[in-house]
């Protein structure tokens, strides 16, 4: 079990309850005032705190700070004169100044946690572009990517046709993957693919999971799901942690994609009652929560590679 | 008057519709729900299982259920049709040829189903805003809507990525539906 932090106390009881978040508020603005201090000056002079940690702390202070928006819309999205223009801004209004002298080692420390905050938020519209890249028949290179996931998990059994029923045994709809990527794009295709490269066999295992004789699954399409799952994920800020104690990359996202696969099909086998393909939003829904509270709560991420038996 | 006549009559007091949205895969249903719904549209994935929606209509509640349109989920449909008011079939105007031919079998055998017989039939003519997609007309023949006589029928051309005329269908089976309960006092 991890240490149960601050940061992870504040997830959990604090920011969840915009009334407790109000008394919060009210609590720090009479400390700030006594001590002439703020959180966000506090957080940048503990030392006991790992820049992780730190970094983690000043996203939560951003994101739940009415008087830092601009400030704050400025660093992650803006230019860098914006960026540097809002840290300034910060620097004061949070009381980095000291008559007027600048706390140079707390201010180093902000602008460091700050520019690899920047980086998650940069990953998002990385993503974002990556997603909204339609699939095209067209494109030589999508077509490629499209017969590797087929060799990757198929082996040596070969394709009759570029349209074919053979397509809906690794778990596409129909007999032409093309029209299923949807809105995931082509990150649909690649997260497929990563997972089936990275973690063959444990993907070809979970691919014979899915053709349970009651239970069954489309894994293609369970995967393309999972995609759009993680990034609503990074969209609503539970992937922070996540991200900003490895690091904000597309093989970060990728490798926790491999994690819910994994977990996905865990949990779709361990249900109280077997199931079938029909319940599948329902349980998609509660997947996603425990998924969020395994974030939240900061819980190690482990690709389960144990082919376990269902 | 019988039960169901009864059944009926409670069921338009609280003035609520179930309506049931079929049609093959990547026709568009989802969008559709959503689309109406005000969501967002850029994220759908592939449905597996179904989603329900509620929404309200001139005054009625609609229960909406889009169920997942893959070949292998086809034989889950029959659990759907039980007190099914009307049943929204989605068509990708746009589609191959051999989808449509799927299509037109999918959809015939549907109208045999004794259990969904008497609902109210809109057909959402999809993706109109695609320069291949064929008329409503066009359509309307191939799928030969004219030879059926088993409920009330409508085919209304759309587009759920633009949002065009979504409403209007809606509309048409919502009204439909409640003067076909009316008539049965």
């Amino acid at each position: 079990m991890n240490n149960i932090t601050e940061d992870i106390i504040l997830d959990k009881y604090v920011y969840s309850s915009s009334f407790i978040l109000k008394v919060y508020k009210i609590i720090k603005y009479v400390l700030g005032k006594l001590s002439n201090s703020s959180e966000l000056l506090r957080i940048c002079q503990n030392e006991k705190l790992r820049e992780t940690k730190i970094t983690y702390r000043i996203d939560q202070i951003l994101f739940y700070s009415d008087k830092l928006k601009t400030e704050r819309m400025k660093l992650l999205n803006g230019t860098k004169e914006q960026l540097e223009e809002a840290y300034e801004q910060i620097l004061r209004k949070k009381k980095f100044y000291d008559n007027n002298t600048e706390k140079t080692a707390e201010a180093k420390v902000l602008m460091k946690c700050i520019l690899r905050l920047k980086e998650t938020y940069e990953l998002q519209d990385i993503l974002t572009k990556k997603a909204n890249i339609a699939y095209d028949s067209n494109n030589q290179e999508h077509e490629d990517k499209l017969m590797e996931l087929w060799t990757l998990l198929k082996g040596d059994e070969k394709l009759n046709s570029r349209k074919s029923e053979q397509w809906q045994t690794i778990g596409f709809q129909g007999v032409d993957p093309a029209t299923d990527f949807r809105g995931m794009g082509i990150l649909g295709l690649e997260q497929l693919i990563y997972f089936a490269q990275n973690f063959n066999d444990t993907a070809k295992h979970i691919l014979s999971c899915s053709h349970h004789k009651y239970s069954w699954y489309s894994f293609a399409i369970t995967g393309i799901n999972l995609t759009a799952l993680e990034l609503d994920l990074l969209r609503e800020r539970h992937l922070q942690y996540y991200l900003i104690s490895h690091e904000a990359s597309i093989e970060s996202f990728n490798e926790f994609y491999c994690y819910l696969f994994t977990e996905f099909n865990n949990f779709w086998f361990k249900r109280p009652e077997p199931v079938t393909v029909m319940h599948f939003n329902e349980v998609f829904k509660s997947f996603k929560e425990k998924i969020i509270s395994n974030l939240t709560n900061q819980s190690p991420i482990i690709v389960d590679t144990e082919k376990k038996k269902y | 008057m019988g039960l169901l006549t009864i059944l009926k009559k409670n069921k338009l007091k609280e003035k609520e519709i179930r309506l049931l949205m079929l049609g093959l895969d990547n026709a568009g249903k989802t969008t559709i729900l959503k689309k109406i719904n005000g969501e967002d549209i850029s994220t759908i994935s592939p449905t597996l299982g179904f989603n329900i929606k509620t929404m309200e209509l001139d005054g009625y509640k609609l229960n909406i259920w889009d169920v997942g349109g893959q070949k292998s989920i086809r034989s889950y449909w029959r659990n759907y049709f039980e007190q099914t008011d009307g049943l929204i079939w989605v068509i990708d105007s746009a589609d191959r040829k051999d989808r449509f031919e799927l299509c037109k079998k999918e959809l015939q055998s549907l109208l045999k189903e004794e259990r969904i017989a008497g609902a109210s039939l809109l057909i959402f003519a999809n993706k109109q805003d695609l320069p291949s997609a064929l008329s409503k007309e066009q359509i309307q023949e191939f799928l030969e809507l004219d030879s059926i006589e088993s409920c009330h029928w409508n085919i209304q051309s759309c587009s759920a990525y633009t949002g065009e005329n979504l409403v209007k269908g809606m509309k048409w089976i919502t009204n439909d539906i409640r003067s076909r309960i009316f008539l049965l006092d």
